[in-house]
């Protein structure tokens, strides 16, 4: 695997995301969400700048959230329809480089929409009289684990895109990960309720499967481990580059057994 | 097979060990620090059934909008649209006629508001950690509402989950001493309270309010600047402490 075809395949990819018009659409949603945060803000009174701080940490996740799995869907099978994968596979680009170049790329993209969005976020923020110094250190860890969950969706998304062959499908796939992954630990509970017996493993079992996404909501978990807050955004971020990598080795091997 | 041919496939399987192993030892070390789902408040108009539903307390239904934000994985803005309906609760007229008078915050506590503090509690039930949901719920049942059980219920449930907060055990001791009667050992506790930055404004003006009653004009006016100087975002209350500080001015002979 070259780095040298890589990187030429990322910039491509990176470039041809703010061409798409559903990236610029989100973008826009995006900037529009953060301000109408600022209005309803001022509905919390006295709880104005956490009301404002959630809002617009939840904004950027979930705008984030929706360009990845919009664009990593979409990436391979639009590709397919347009004819453009024949061209690039008959150079001298390996399936895995090509892969790894488009979802670096997309990343690449999202990453510059979220920092975008931060800044605007935490300018409304000190405009607003927020304490940088005292709350900065948890926000910024927050939008940094909330792209973690991003990376680690993009490949799950990636993968689901090129085995399900449909984008409808591949998006249901994504989200329900997604939704499963934030509901795990009440997996876990439920598992705990119940008897021994085929129904708890499996409850178990998928609490260990499903990505743990709510181990990487750095703003819920701070107030209680604050003293093993280094420690947790460490784990978290070991866990979402192993999980993601198995995501896209999973994609790798779809991929390579594809015929065009 | 070839071990090249195998390399992946064994990869993967590396990959997923490790990854679970990690998920493992993440969830044997630390417990999540919410309640489960079966905890949280689904639906407090439940208890307002025989009344018609324009009666029933504004916000009261709410608890599937609250599961499908705690499924999206948005606990801490759940909470906060939560609490906003505690605020618009709390904030609005509730009985029948009762004209806004500007006078007096009092105005808007003239109701029963029989659902604040299962209100205050769904709010809590999602983020147990909103310590200021929790003195200011137990603030206006005590200080406005004269509802002294249910303000120790909501904050005895703050101490359960939140056992390093001390301030909520100052503001238990305020209570009891109000429920008695006291107001001698009351007012120094709540002197302590408004001391902090966290303290809900409601608090200062309940304080400021007691102080007037026992004609400690000077305190009272001390708070009320207070509050004109720091509460930035609730005009009513900026109005009330200026209609106040004219009031007890003119007491004062200033």
């Amino acid at each position: 695997m070259k780095l040298s075809n890589i990187l030429p395949l990322a910039r491509y990819t990176f470039v041809g995301s703010f061409r798409s018009k559903i990236f610029l659409v989100l973008i826009l949603f995006g900037v529009l969400l953060l301000l109408s945060s600022f209005l309803l803000s001022i509905l919390g009174q006295e709880q104005e700048i956490r009301v404002l701080t959630d809002l617009g940490l939840a904004s950027i996740e979930i705008l984030a959230l929706f360009t990845s799995i919009f664009l990593m869907v979409n990436l391979i099978l639009e590709q397919i329809e347009q004819r453009t994968l024949y061209l690039v596979l008959t150079r001298s680009v390996s399936r895995a480089e090509y892969l790894l170049g488009n979802y670096f790329g997309t990343l690449a993209a999202i990453f510059a929409c979220v920092v975008l969005m931060t800044l605007l976020h935490a300018g409304i923020l000190l405009f607003k009289g927020w304490d940088i110094r005292a709350e900065g250190l948890v926000y910024f860890a927050s939008v940094f684990t909330s792209f973690e969950k991003i990376v680690l969706v993009s490949a799950l998304g990636l993968f689901f895109s090129i085995f399900s062959t449909s984008a409808v499908s591949a998006l249901v796939f994504t989200i329900f990960l997604w939704i499963s992954g934030h509901f795990a630990v009440e997996l876990k509970f439920l598992a705990g309720r119940l008897e021994d017996g085929a129904l708890k493993t499996l409850f178990k079992g998928i609490y260990y499967l499903v990505p743990h996404f709510h181990y990487l909501n750095a703003r819920d978990i701070w107030i209680s481990y604050s003293s093993q807050f280094g420690r947790m955004i460490a784990e978290g971020t070991l866990y979402t580059a192993l999980y993601s990598a198995a995501a896209l080795l999973l994609a790798h091997l779809s991929f390579r057994k594809k015929e065009f | 097979m070839p071990l090249y041919r195998a390399l992946p496939v064994l990869s993967l399987a590396a990959l997923l060990t490790a990854s679970t192993l990690l998920a493992y030892r993440m969830h044997k070390e630390r417990v999540f620090p919410y309640p489960p789902f079966n905890e949280l408040i689904f639906n407090i108009s439940e208890k307002f059934q025989n009344l018609p539903s324009f009666s029933r307390p504004l916000g009261s239904e709410g608890g599937f909008r609250d599961f499908g934000g705690l499924l999206l994985g948005l606990r801490r803005l759940t909470a906060d649209i939560a609490w906003l309906s505690v605020l618009q609760y709390y904030g609005s007229h509730e009985a029948a006629g009762h004209e806004e008078d500007h006078e007096s915050r009092q105005a808007f506590g003239a109701g029963r508001y029989a659902a604040l503090k299962d209100m205050v509690m769904r709010t809590v039930r999602l983020d147990p950690h909103f310590h200021f949901a929790y003195l200011y719920g137990a603030g206006s049942l005590a200080f406005n509402l004269d509802r002294y059980d249910e303000a120790l219920e909501l904050l005895q449930d703050g101490i359960q989950r939140n056992p390093n907060y001390w301030k909520f055990r100052l503001y238990v001791a305020a209570i009891v001493w109000k429920k008695k009667g006291e107001y001698d050992n009351m007012i120094p506790l709540l002197e302590e309270a408004i001391a902090y930055p966290d303290c809900p404004t409601l608090v200062k003006s309940s304080l400021a309010n007691i102080h007037k009653a026992r004609k400690n004009y000077a305190r009272a006016l001390q708070i009320w600047l207070n509050v004109l100087e720091t509460e930035h975002s609730d005009a009513v209350y900026r109005q009330q402490a200026e209609d106040q500080i004219g009031q007890l001015r003119g007491l004062l002979g200033l």
